[in-house]
């Protein structure tokens, strides 16, 4: 029987800690401690103007900060009824799109990658496979660039407001973004024959229950108002 | 690793996580960083960290927990330069607006009567509040540039530069209309310049996200948006959201100079 305690868990986001017992292939008293701090952040929002809270609400976490933006977005517009255009709204989207970009090239190099691998960090890892890291680094500064091309800035940008943006970007910068995605195909390709190529060490089933947002038209997307459960419920957002 | 080179470690405090992942956007720099610098501890980067003596350690994060204060302090003994790197290590950050009674009712209203497990909550304060600070670096994240700018002249044993002015003075540069005169509540005036007036650029009015500037003249600031009709109140309420813990000082300098 073998204890095991990670105090801090490395290339993850935020603090945490996990430990666990270890008998054989049995692993029982997994605790998991996530050790971040409080920010009472619901009580920030509150006597603020909604501009300000939009403002605000993406410090939830920067990782994601598009995504909080566009919650934040889509619940004040709802509640004060401003409709967005539908240019608007592709835009919106296509922040969202650099955001997925951007963050999931983060995760799949830099944060898992090397544990697969067997380095203690993705620039370790470019001694063995330097066009990978090169690529991943350009894909995620890609991802960044759609982010600060739309929202401002990489991380917290406040183009994006209620009822649309501050300053629309110019038809060529859509171009160049375009243009740069379709570069980027055969590595995105590439990507996924890699990752399908890990030995991935077996783990016990659990019923995992996966959600996602219907955003209509049957569209793929990442916002609605429907949830759909893997259960095959559907729970509307109010 | 080579014995001359930087010894640098990153920690995250209470945080949103971005000052330090905007380390990790600096993409076409990011090699010659690590191959630059000798980058001992970076939990959201690396697995293979060392708390060892440090040149310079880079805290993000304000502190809200005496887990924090101990390993904030722990951080201080081992490193030369420390480094409150952005606006919540500087200030305190967004959560630091609450003043201790307030911070604690506001727990208990978010979270009842549940408390930490392995540590308690305590304000939000920025680090300057428990241990010393040798450079700031604010804004919400820390500029891309400025770090650089930062990192680059750390290497050849320079200081960083400094950024004694308004958000304006770049907004000025930039050439863009001033929205005070549009009726735009803009905090351009009275926030540290550091981000290259992004928001203005934008058509947007400033929310303060790099903290009070050093050079601004908030009594003179405050009269002007006084005489361009803007309610104080709402301004200093603006103002508070980004400001933390250095909002009363900065408040305290605008009340002595207006008598
Ligand atoms: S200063 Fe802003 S960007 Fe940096 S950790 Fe705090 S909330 Fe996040
Ligand atoms: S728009 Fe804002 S930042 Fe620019 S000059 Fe006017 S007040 Fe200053
Ligand atoms: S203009 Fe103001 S709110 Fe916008 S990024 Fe700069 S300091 Fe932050």
């Amino acid at each position: 029987m073998k204890k095991i305690s990670v105090d801090h868990l490395a290339r993850v986001e935020g603090n945490g800690g996990i430990s666990a017992t270890i008998d054989g292939k049995i692993v029982s008293d997994v605790k998991f401690s996530i050790y971040e701090g409080p920010r009472l952040i619901e009580k920030l929002t509150i006597g603020r103007t909604p501009e300000e809270d939009v403002s605000m609400s993406p410090r939830i976490c920067a990782i994601c900060s598009v995504s909080h933006k566009n919650a934040v977005l889509r619940a004040i517009e709802n509640a004060l009824d401003v409709k967005i255009s539908q240019k608007s709204y592709l835009l919106r989207n296509l922040m969202h799109m650099g955001e997925f970009i951007e963050s999931h090239s983060l995760h799949t190099f830099y944060l898992a990658l090397p544990d697969f691998l067997g380095f203690p960090n993705a620039i370790a890892m470019a001694s063995k496979f330097e066009f990978e890291v090169k690529i991943a680094l350009e894909m995620k500064h890609f991802g960044n660039h759609i982010m600060k091309t739309l929202n401002g800035r990489y991380i917290h940008g406040e183009n994006a407001v209620i009822g649309g943006f501050g300053k629309y970007p110019y038809r060529e910068e859509l171009l160049q973004i375009k243009a740069k995605a379709i570069h980027f195909m055969p590595f995105v390709f590439k990507t996924v024959t890699l990752f399908c190529g890990i030995d991935y060490p077996d783990c016990p089933d659990s019923p995992t229950l996966y959600a996602c947002c219907e955003p209509g038209d049957n569209k793929f997307g990442f916002w609605g108002d429907e949830i759909l459960l893997s259960t095959g419920k559907t729970v509307h957002r109010d | 690793m080579n014995k001359d080179k930087l010894k640098i470690g990153i920690y995250e405090l209470t945080g949103c996580a971005g000052c330090a992942l905007l380390i990790l956007d600096c993409e076409m720099e990011l090699i010659d960083i690590f191959n630059a610098a000798d980058i001992q501890s970076f939990l959201m980067a690396k697995s293979d960290n060392i708390d060892g003596e440090l040149d310079i350690a880079l805290v993000e994060g304000s502190v809200t927990t005496e887990k924090e204060i101990e390993e904030l302090k722990d951080i201080r003994e081992r490193a030369k330069v420390v480094v409150a790197f952005g606006l919540c290590a500087s200030v305190g950050g967004i959560q630091a607006r609450f003043g201790n009674k307030e911070w604690k009712e506001n727990y208990k209203k978010i979270y009842g009567d549940i408390e930490m497990t392995h540590t308690k909550s305590v304000q939000s304060q920025p680090i300057d509040a428990y241990i010393d600070v040798d450079l700031y670096l604010p804004g919400c994240p820390v500029g891309k540039e400025q770090f650089l700018h930062f990192f680059t002249r750390a290497l050849k044993g320079a200081p960083p530069e400094k950024y004694p002015r308004p958000v304006c003075v770049t907004c000025k540069y930039n050439e863009n209309d001033c929205l005070l005169n549009k009726g735009i509540p803009c905090l351009g005036p009275l926030t540290a310049d550091g981000c290259g007036s992004v928001c203005p650029n934008h058509n947007l009015p400033c929310q303060g996200c790099w903290g009070p500037a050093e050079g601004a003249n908030p009594t003179s600031e405050f009269f002007l948006l006084k005489e361009k009709g803007f309610d104080i109140e709402a301004i200093k309420k603006r103002m508070s959201n980004y400001s933390g813990t250095k909002l009363a000082e900065f408040f305290e300098q605008f009340k002595k100079e207006s008598k």
